[in-house]
């Protein structure tokens, strides 16, 4: 039986799938918001920031103006440390508008220290800087990773190249 | 700061086994997932067992179903008011977990056996069945 686990879907698949058209005339405008212009700020300068909940103790990386657990205002800001902990991982062969990677990326989910526990994690998506075997594997969850800031930033999640790995369990 | 994006049109596959499902659509059947493991059938179908997560590999032809819940429906998907209200029906099979979502006779009513009435020129989608009416 075919593997699914991190297979790429080649050309001729995708050719003779059967396939759904839809024109929706849409488009997005997407303002970041109070909490988000903050954050983006805090990338330019190199550090990543969240809200902390003066009731639950939980930081909103990315940061949010109410906390979703206890529907309080959030006004105090915190810096959080850029490592963490990947929560999960996938490996993505195709970009946004379905062109094919040169080289496949891996994404994945990252749990910085400092930013809530381990039941309620805001948790931070953003590429991961290894090899599309280490996912094959699941040898890359629970991996120990770092930001690798980008030298020019400007205020954009890209501020952050990826998050490399520490070190290896 | 402002990201704008521009939709031209969304294409949808329906993955390896939703493939399969629509090819049956296509030769004028239609069929349910079958798990190997727990022998639950369902729908729609889903490469894995929503019961017991094993990976599926069968469909199997389906007969009549039953319309369990309908609506009539006045308008379309962008508010404009429809010229023949649309009966629509949530339509449930024998031993079948799950079930499907799509139009009705209007002289269907709930509770009535319902068999799908297929296009004559398909082409592999869920409007090949042109709507389910009265067994």
């Amino acid at each position: 039986m075919t593997d699914f686990k991190v297979t790429p879907l080649s050309e001729d698949s995708f050719r003779n799938a059967i396939r759904e058209s839809t024109s929706p005339r849409a488009v997005y405008d997407m303002a970041p918001g109070e909490a988000y212009t903050k954050f983006f700020e805090g990338l330019r300068e190199g550090k990543i920031l969240g809200t902390k909940c003066p009731s639950c103790g939980l930081v909103h990386v990315p940061p949010k103006v109410y906390c979703q657990y206890c529907y309080l205002p959030l006004t105090q800001w915190v810096e959080v440390k850029d490592e963490g902990f990947v929560e999960t991982a996938v490996v993505v062969y195709i970009a946004a508008e379905r062109e094919r990677l040169e080289k496949p990326e891996v994404v994945g989910v990252i749990r910085l220290e400092g930013s809530g526990d381990r039941y309620r994690y805001p948790g931070l998506m953003h590429r991961i800087c290894t090899e599309p075997e280490e996912v094959k594997s699941s040898r890359i969850m629970g991996v120990k990773v770092k930001a690798r800031w980008a030298t020019e930033r400007k205020g954009s999640i890209n501020d952050i190249e990826c998050f490399e790995v520490v070190s290896w369990k | 700061m402002e990201v704008r994006m521009e939709i031209e049109a969304y294409e949808y596959t329906a993955g390896p086994l939703g493939d399969r499902w629509l090819n049956e659509i296509k030769q004028g059947r239609l069929t349910a997932a079958k798990c190997p493991s727990c022998n639950t059938i369902f729908l729609p179908p889903k490469l894995y067992c929503p019961k017991c997560r094993s990976r599926v590999v069968d469909l199997i032809q389906l007969g009549k179903g039953k319309v369990e819940y309908m609506i009539t429906v006045g308008v379309d998907d962008e508010g404009k008011e429809l010229d023949h209200p649309a009966k629509v029906a949530i339509i449930r099979f024998p031993n079948t977990f799950g079930g499907l979502v799509h139009y009705v006779s209007d002289d269907v009513e709930e509770g009535d056996e319902v068999l799908p009435e297929f296009r004559e020129e398909r082409r592999g989608s869920i409007t090949d069945i042109v709507r389910f009416r009265k067994a």
